[in-house]
């Protein structure tokens, strides 16, 4: 194994219990707001008017949002990819599975991006 | 047995390691899956949000009946397991600890088991209190 792989396997092992982290923080906040303070006896179901006021209360919500799912992007895949090395693949089977988690997080972070965006009175 | 294959193990080799860090590294990738699966559907549902508010109501309101959030006691359990084991974990890799790990894993499921059954306690008696 040359120094760049050591070093980069290194990075995404450390950068992968700070998400981690970061996760367990972000889920707890969310979770609280969402679940333990809402009364749906008394609120009704979450909708539209709910998160578009709530979001739009802070912009801090939108960039916590964020980076919640680029956390939980990061987190999820990077763990998927250490499913994949379980199975030690060929070579060439590597480069299609790092390329096919690389769009799937591509894509899933803009989609988020986009949706949050709606809130937020960028596109409605 | 073809998964055996793939991981290039025997039925032997899973007899042979039936210990408490096999399982809890099995139970931390089934959870982590399962994590990954939750979230693709939990954008797919707040994703409708660019179809418009309708729309958004519609999928939101599917998934706010009392038999999801009976589900969610299952999502909390696997997201408790994940992060408490993950701690763990984290805690035998960073501070050198890997003599103590069996001590480690086994305090993480106990907390998940404690933290699981305090947040079904508390989700199960808000089930009837849906408009």
């Amino acid at each position: 194994m040359n120094a760049a792989i050591s070093s980069r396997s290194a990075l995404f092992w450390f950068l992968q219990r700070i998400t981690g982290v970061l996760l367990a923080v972000f889920l707890f906040t969310h979770v609280k707001v969402l679940h333990l303070d809402f009364n749906f006896a008394e609120q009704g179901l979450i909708d539209f008017s709910f998160v578009i006021k709530r979001l739009q209360a802070s912009i801090g919500w939108g960039i916590f949002y964020f980076l919640f799912i680029l956390s939980a992007l990061f987190h999820g895949l990077n763990g998927f990819w250490g499913i994949v090395m379980d199975f030690r693949p060929e070579a060439k089977a590597r480069v299609i599975w790092l390329t096919v988690i690389w769009i799937f997080g591509i894509t899933v972070a803009a989609w988020s991006l986009s949706t949050l965006m709606v809130f937020y009175g960028g596109r409605q | 047995m073809k998964i055996l294959k793939i991981f290039k193990a025997t039925p032997e080799d899973v007899k042979l390691n039936q210990y408490t860090g096999s399982w809890a590294w099995l139970l931390h990738r089934l959870t982590g899956l399962g994590l990954l699966f939750y979230l693709v559907l939990h954008m797919w549902v707040l994703g409708s949000a660019n179809s418009g508010p309708e729309a958004f109501d519609r999928r939101l309101a599917a998934v706010q009946t009392p038999l999801f959030h009976l589900l969610e006691i299952g999502l909390i359990g696997m997201i408790f397991y994940h992060m408490f084991n993950g701690l763990a974990i984290s805690i035998v890799d960073l501070f050198g600890l890997t003599r103590k790990h069996k001590s480690f894993i086994v305090a993480g499921a106990c907390l998940f088991a404690l933290f699981t059954l305090f947040a079904a306690a508390l989700i199960v008696p808000r089930l009837g209190s849906h408009n």
